[in-house]
């Protein structure tokens, strides 16, 4: 798509966001809000990347979709319904419009309550996705590997909940948000992860959400200037999609020290540090800040071959720290084996729980990957066998056979 | 003696609540139902409840509080409301929990309900 | 809003108890529900009897309590105002019952609207 069709696209998206952001929070009824807004929304997604967005884009849209927002308070009173929140809602957007400034941007206590604790945490991503972007239902669906209408079903059921639960949209405080931030967090990282699971290498129609994610983020961020790991995020996010391009070739899995650096993307990388730059500024470290320093130190040592080792590897302590997960931990320890530390990285690993690490792929490659370097070439077998097991994909299976294979290179009698 | 009907309700019957052509005459059970029990001067007190997927449930172990959607079994009966009746006995209140709508594909819990004075503990 | 809470809990625990641990526990929904009257968020409530004193009545016959209805059985209810779910949300948390078991926070239908 052309730099104009897709500014317009993302014009049309913003504005429909805002929009239904602030006819959602004052009617209670995100639904409703959705329904009347939807025959205007196609429009403008059909006719803006044609003609250009309109100068007031939220007004074309609430004037196109008039008609309908009439037609809902009309059946609304023919029922014996209270007060048709709707129709109200409507009036004052178009009170809000024709003072002399931009629309009010209310996406926060889209996004906010999109992640509220009281919402099934399997349908926060897809809520955020389908309100705040306007992504369609069947688009989310095919991301998350379910049908269209097993989504469809759950987005109706949380949006119900939404109105007849009475979940508020109240933003007020700043306090009352930080606890909650990290569940927004979450759902956004969710969505770019939905579309990292896909095999890559697939053709274009392929569903991506790494966009959107980053979309979502660099809101988060507009809306939340000061909130830092919004920012850690949406450089973790950045540094992780700049690198999408290097990461296969011809189906093969590219493992990151033999990218081929030509195909990342400088500009993104660029943005990305710009954020790590804003978050760390604000002194207040967290998981994804930590988790952006550590991308950026891979891409600073392919870029310009400094040695990032030990950086590295402190970051990882620190992040097993503050957020101990078996993620942290087992990155913790290939981050030792790299820096010349074989040995306590391979300590690490046997501090984990076997339970909690079974299943998880990423800690046999690891382990296997350490054992090689400690020169115990057969449990190293073994352990790829068990990562092996547990590939998603084929190219990374395809290249964890290599890296198994590599190990029976050597003279008979080894251990 | 006060008396509880906790009506739990199929999964399909909650359904029917939302069914444009069967919600009519599914509701006119229940209003009949509660009719009856108010001609009969036994009603006391009572409410239908939004359906399961509206619930959420809350706990606090150790001052941490933990807040979840839930929960949703949308296979087993779930409770669809309620009503308090003063009874003489558990076997008239029976009788009357075995004309509610509900026991049709669900079923009614019939139980007592301890009368407190305000300030006083069971 | 109206809201109900179900109180959840494991109602065997309560046959083992001790006397003191039982006034304990009393003292607290007493407190609590005292909290609510004077918020004027109370509407009502009561505890229930273990479930072994309970009937259920299904279309095929009546079953005597207790029932197999998982670890934690409903125990009591409140009946409460608030103005929206958050509120309403803590409430249930201050509740006795959401230390010991679980409370589930249920909106009250209001048929027509």
């Amino acid at each position: 798509m052309s730099d104009a069709r897709a500014i317009a696209e993302e014009t049309a998206r913003a504005s429909y966001g805002r929009l239904l952001a602030w006819l959602s929070s004052r009617s209670r009824d995100v639904a409703a809000a959705e329904d009347a807004l939807s025959d205007a929304f196609k429009a403008a997604l059909e006719t803006w990347p044609e003609k250009g967005a309109p100068a007031s884009p939220e007004a074309w849209l609430l004037t196109a979709a008039r008609r309908k927002l009439i037609d809902r308070a009309r059946r609304a009173k023919t029922q014996h319904q209270n007060v048709p929140a709707l129709a109200l809602a409507a009036e004052e957007a178009e009170a809000a419009m024709r003072q002399d400034k931009p629309f009010p941007d209310e996406r926060l206590k889209l996004l906010f309550i999109c992640a509220h604790p009281a919402i099934d945490a399997g349908v926060r991503t897809p809520l955020m996705l389908q309100t705040v972007i306007g992504l369609d239902a069947a688009r989310i669906a095919s991301a998350f590997l379910v049908s269209p209408r097993a989504m469809s079903g759950r987005l109706v059921r949380a949006k119900r909940k939404i109105k007849v639960a009475g979940i508020p949209f109240d933003t007020a405080g700043h306090q009352d948000l930080a606890p909650r931030l990290p569940a927004v967090l979450e759902a956004i990282y969710a969505a770019f992860g939905a579309g990292w699971n896909e095999e890559i290498g697939a053709e274009a129609d392929r569903l991506d959400l790494t966009g959107e994610a980053i979309y979502l983020a660099r809101l988060l961020t507009e809306l939340l200037p000061d909130e830092a790991e919004g920012w850690g995020l949406l450089s973790l996010m950045q540094h992780a999609e700049a690198r999408k391009g290097a990461r296969r070739e011809g189906g093969k899995y590219i493992p990151l020290s033999d990218h081929n650096t030509a195909l990342w993307d400088k500009d993104m990388i660029a943005h990305g540090e710009a954020a790590l730059a804003t978050a760390w500024r604000l002194g207040d470290p967290g998981p994804y800040q930590l988790e952006a320093a550590i991308q950026s130190a891979h891409a600073t040592a392919r870029l310009h071959g400094r040695d990032v080792a030990d950086d590295i590897a402190a970051l990882y302590e620190r992040l097993t720290e503050i957020a101990p997960t078996i993620g942290a931990y087992v990155g913790y320890a290939g981050a030792l084996a790299s820096a010349g530390r074989a040995d306590d990285g391979f300590d690490l690993l046997q501090t984990l729980e076997p339970a909690r690490v079974e299943n998880y792929q990423a800690y046999w490659a690891v382990r296997a990957h350490i054992l090689n370097e400690l020169d115990r070439k057969k449990e190293a077998r073994a352990a790829y066998e068990r990562a092996i097991g547990l590939a998603h994909d084929e190219a990374t299976r395809n290249f964890l056979m290599e890296r198994k294979n590599e190990l029976a290179i050597r003279p008979a009698g080894d251990s | 003696m006060k008396i509880i009907l906790l009506a739990n309700v199929a999964p399909d019957d909650f359904a029917l609540r939302d069914d444009a052509a069967k919600a009519g005459a599914y509701m006119g059970e229940w209003y009949a139902f509660g009719n009856a029990m108010r001609e009969h001067n036994i009603y006391v007190d009572g409410d239908a409840l939004e359906a399961p997927a509206t619930a959420t449930v809350v706990s606090v172990r150790d001052g941490v509080r933990t807040v979840e959607d839930g929960p949703y079994p949308d296979t087993k009966e779930q409770l669809g409301g309620f009503c308090v009746i003063d009874a003489p006995d558990m076997a008239t209140a029976q009788e009357w929990g075995a004309k509610c709508p509900a026991v049709k594909n669900g079923f009614v819990d019939v139980r007592a309900v301890p009368i407190l004075e305000e300030g006083e503990a069971q | 809003m109206k809201y109900m809470f179900l109180l959840y809990d494991n109602e065997d625990a309560w046959d083992t108890m001790e006397d003191a641990k039982k006034n304990e526990i009393f003292g607290a929904y007493m407190a609590y529900t005292d909290a609510l009257r004077k918020s004027d968020a109370y509407i009502d409530g009561a505890p229930l009897p273990h479930s072994r004193e309970a009937k259920r009545i299904r279309a095929s016959g009546v079953q005597d309590g207790p029932f197999a209805d998982g670890k934690e059985q409903l125990g009591g209810y409140y009946m409460i105002e608030a103005k929206n779910l958050d509120d309403a949300l803590e409430w249930a948390a201050r509740c006795p019952c959401a230390s010991i078991g679980h409370v589930e926070v249920r909106p009250v239908w209001n048929i027509g609207d």
